[in-house]
């Protein structure tokens, strides 16, 4: 058996990282195959109002007689959106800084890591609701505030892992047989810490969902009537009690997406470990 | 050890005694128990602001002149009659005879003039440290007032069409000037007037209770006592009047109408109440500067599902923009009939289908909507069932934001609405949509001058039917120029258990207990 497939049956073989792949595939399932829902996640009909879960509306209805099946399905799509561009905007912008910084240190680190010193010291959410409020409420907003809380994590972790590869002697042997500075970073440092990098990533897409659900939540998010879970949850809550399906479907949705990724991002970090070891 | 259980005991004891004798308020025959969520500042009806306060206050006190039940028309109070000289600037009233605060000191001509003295003299020593009343703006019209014999009589520097109902209004009340003395800066926890309950005792954030004024010129009240709970939760202060604790409550949240009306022991009042919602359209901006572009939304729109979907069901639609429960509403006008495919078909041949446009929502509810995303959620589909291409947009409503940008014109459509301090059609219609309202209130930045010498002539009358024909008038107007889209009048709303009788809500959402009484 090849190595790379013994590797991966190994990262199969633990339950956590299986139980999250499972629940992420559930979650890219319903986001690829959204528009095969029920009905238009925005069809108001005032007949069927807070209707409970039944054929034709398996999760219910919600105060406007909306479809809550489509709409969570719906959401899926939109808070994968958020998710992917969100933390694959952080990283473009995280990594560059935390390579800059571990590879150039002095001058370059010191400036960039105190920038980034800053930007850790507010709670993620006030900073988005600060860029929210200055940006104003837009999907392209609240996906550029969810990155811009996440940038400065993924600059500190690239940096300490740069850090922590870049006296060993394969980059050194690099170095002396006259590689260039872009060469030894992009060949020989980038590919040795992309496993903390993947890691964090994983972990930073069920962070970054539950952020934005949180700024829906508090009405930054997307636009009022948009099938977005946070935005959802706000919308029902006051129904929590009394028709509870319509806060229980969106909750469960995020929840699950949310349990998943971090399973699947422990897994991933148990298993680069014992590869780490092994090796 | 023993003395310990004997000590738990006995404090379970008083527990459950002090808690069985809460439990059943109305054991004390004739106690009516009114919850509400929060507590009066003060009970000096010059000094307050906040309707906790004021429906307290409306207990208490009698006005000169007093809103009518259902109407904001005057009737009289303190005062049996009036008259005004052709001018208008010159108002004399003739005063009760006989009627005695409940410290017994007598409510004569005298006194009431020096009500209004310490109300609008900003330098008057009864103020005693209170401070400008912060609704003496309503009052700064009246350049003076004082005793003729057994009547007030009061100049006015110009002639003020809204000043009799400003009379009616709370800070009007008329309060002992002993008992001002007496207590000065204290008088707000001490408040004595004419009306039919006098005040007994005050628990701050627990309750307030008043007792029965039998000698009451307008009859006893029915009510021996009345108490003013504290719930602040709506939930709470729902539970413990399902309960039997309270007999009325206020503060009843739509999405709880369905559950209070489910409940064979509980009423839920809806009365018209002062206030309307409506989508501004922007008419400086194309296309919506065309008035056959307006009309045709409008038909686009079924103002039954918004209320259905967006308001509890608890709501009639608006034709006008004025409320029915004002006077000079004109009840002769139609309202456009809903009808999606011709106002599709209307806005196409008017060369806008496809328009892209920003619909302003507030994110937050109002007094006049309770449920703006959903609001906006209906009348975004319908629109783009009718081929429009809406945006929702929500900026925050605190710190003037959304007003801000409506005032700027940067909405195409905004939702907003109005609920009127005095009950007066020029409070709605002057203030809303004359051409100097711009960019104050009037969001759809209308102009027209046939609109504005309607309403500007309305101001300068004095002969109340001539006036109410002028505001008939302006909304035809309005209605054909279609410069707002009225959307919904929002009802006043309480919750009373079943044997409550005689509890009646008035449109500027006064609570009066006097004829309340509960059935056995």
């Amino acid at each position: 058996m090849p190595e790379w497939r013994r590797s991966l049956l190994r990262l199969w073989s633990s339950r956590t990282a299986r139980a999250g792949a499972l629940l992420v595939l559930l979650y890219l399932g319903a986001a690829v195959f959204a528009g095969l829902a029920p009905r238009e996640p925005r069809e108001i009909d005032q007949t069927k109002r807070l209707k409970p879960p039944a054929a034709g509306h398996w999760l219910g209805t919600d105060e406007l007689g909306r479809d809550v099946l489509s709409r969570v399905l719906h959401g899926s799509r939109l808070s994968l959106l958020i998710g992917l561009l969100s933390v694959g905007a952080a990283l473009a912008v995280g990594v560059p800084l935390g390579l800059a910084a571990g590879e150039c240190g002095g001058v370059v680190d010191l400036v960039l890591m105190r920038c980034v010193d800053v930007l850790l010291a507010f709670p993620g959410i006030l900073l988005a609701l600060a860029i929210m409020a200055v940006l104003g409420p837009s999907l392209t907003n609240l996906m550029l505030a969810v990155a811009a809380v996440n940038v400065p994590v993924y600059a500190r972790q690239v940096r300490a892992s740069v850090l922590q590869v870049r006296s060993l002697d394969y980059v050194l042997s690099a170095r002396a047989l006259g590689a260039s500075r872009l060469r030894v970073v992009l060949r020989h440092i980038l590919p040795n810490i992309a496993g903390p990098i993947i890691v964090l990533a994983t972990l930073g897409i069920g962070t970054a969902i539950l952020e934005a659900a949180g700024l829906g939540f508090v009405g930054l998010g997307v636009e009022k009537d948009a099938p977005e879970w946070g935005t959802m949850l706000a919308s029902a809550r006051e129904y929590v009690l009394s028709h509870p399906w319509v806060v229980l479907a969106p909750g469960v949705a995020a929840s699950l997406a949310i349990l998943g990724f971090n399973l699947l991002g422990d897994g991933l970090r148990d298993w680069l470990d014992t590869r780490a070891a092994a090796r | 050890m023993k003395r310990m259980r004997t000590a738990v005991l006995g404090l379970l004891a008083a527990v459950c005694a002090a808690g069985c004798g809460k439990s059943d308020p109305s054991v004390e025959t004739g106690t009516i128990v009114y919850g509400r969520g929060a507590d009066s500042k003060s009970l000096d009806p010059q000094a307050i602001e906040d309707g906790e306060s004021v429906n307290v206050v409306s207990q208490i006190f009698d006005t000169l002149v007093a809103f009518e039940a259902g109407t904001t028309r005057v009737e009289p109070a303190l005062a049996t009659s009036w008259t005004a000289s052709a001018d208008g600037l010159s108002w004399e009233f003739a005063i009760r005879p006989g009627v005695q605060f409940h410290d017994g000191t007598a409510c004569d001509a005298a006194a009431i003039a020096w009500n209004f003295r310490r109300l609008l003299d900003s330098k008057s020593p009864d103020r005693h440290g209170m401070g400008e009343p912060p609704y003496g703006f309503l009052y700064e019209g009246i350049e003076g007032c004082e005793a003729r014999g057994a009547a007030v009589v009061f100049t006015l520097k110009a002639p003020n069409a809204a000043f009799l109902a400003n009379l009616a209004m709370f800070p009007a009340s008329i309060s002992s000037p002993a008992a001002v003395g007496q207590w000065k800066s204290d008088y707000g926890r001490h408040p004595v007037g004419t009306g039919p309950f006098r005040f007994g005792s005050w628990a701050p954030n627990q309750k307030i209770v008043l007792e029965a004024n039998a000698g009451h010129w307008g009859g006893a009240p029915k009510a021996a006592k009345v108490i003013f709970a504290v719930i602040p939760e709506n939930s709470v202060r729902l539970q413990r009047l399902k309960a039997g604790e309270l007999h009325i409550i206020d503060g009843v949240s739509p999405s709880e109408f369905d559950g209070v009306r489910a409940e064979a022991s509980l009423r839920l009042l809806l009365e018209p109440g002062m206030n309307f919602s409506y989508l501004a359209f922007n008419t400086e901006r194309e296309p919506w500067n065309r008035p056959e572009v307006r009309r045709a939304v409008a038909s686009a729109l079924d103002k039954k599902e918004i209320i259905a979907l967006a308001y509890s069901g608890a709501g009639t639609p608006a034709v006008n923009p004025l409320p029915p429960t004002i006077w000079g509403w004109n009840g002769s006008i139609q309202d456009r009939p809903y009808d999606p495919a011709g106002a599709k078909k209307a806005l196409a041949d008017l060369g806008v289908a496809g328009k892209e446009l920003d619909l302003y929502v507030m994110p937050n509810p109002r007094g006049y909507v309770p449920n703006p995303a959903n609001v906006g959620a209906v009348v975004k589909q319908r629109l783009e069932a009718a081929g429009l291409k809406p945006r929702l947009l929500s900026p925050p409503w605190e710190g003037g934001l959304y007003v801000g940008e409506l005032k700027e014109g940067k909405h195409d459509i905004a939702l907003i609405g109005w609920i009127t301090d005095n009950g007066d059609p020029d409070n709605f219609l002057f203030t809303l949509f004359h051409s100097s309202a711009i960019p104050d209130q009037n969001h759809a930045r209308y102009r027209s001058a046939e609109f504005d010498d309607l309403v500007s002539r309305a101001q300068r009358e004095t002969a109340p039917e001539k006036r109410a024909e002028l505001y008939r008038r302006a909304q035809e107007r309005i209605f054909e120029d279609a410069p707002i889209l009225p959307l919904v009048y929002m009802p006043n709303v309480a919750a009373v258990r079943a044997n409550v009788e005689g509890y009646v809500l008035h449109p500027m959402g006064l609570v009066r207990l006097k004829g309340v009484s509960l059935k056995k």
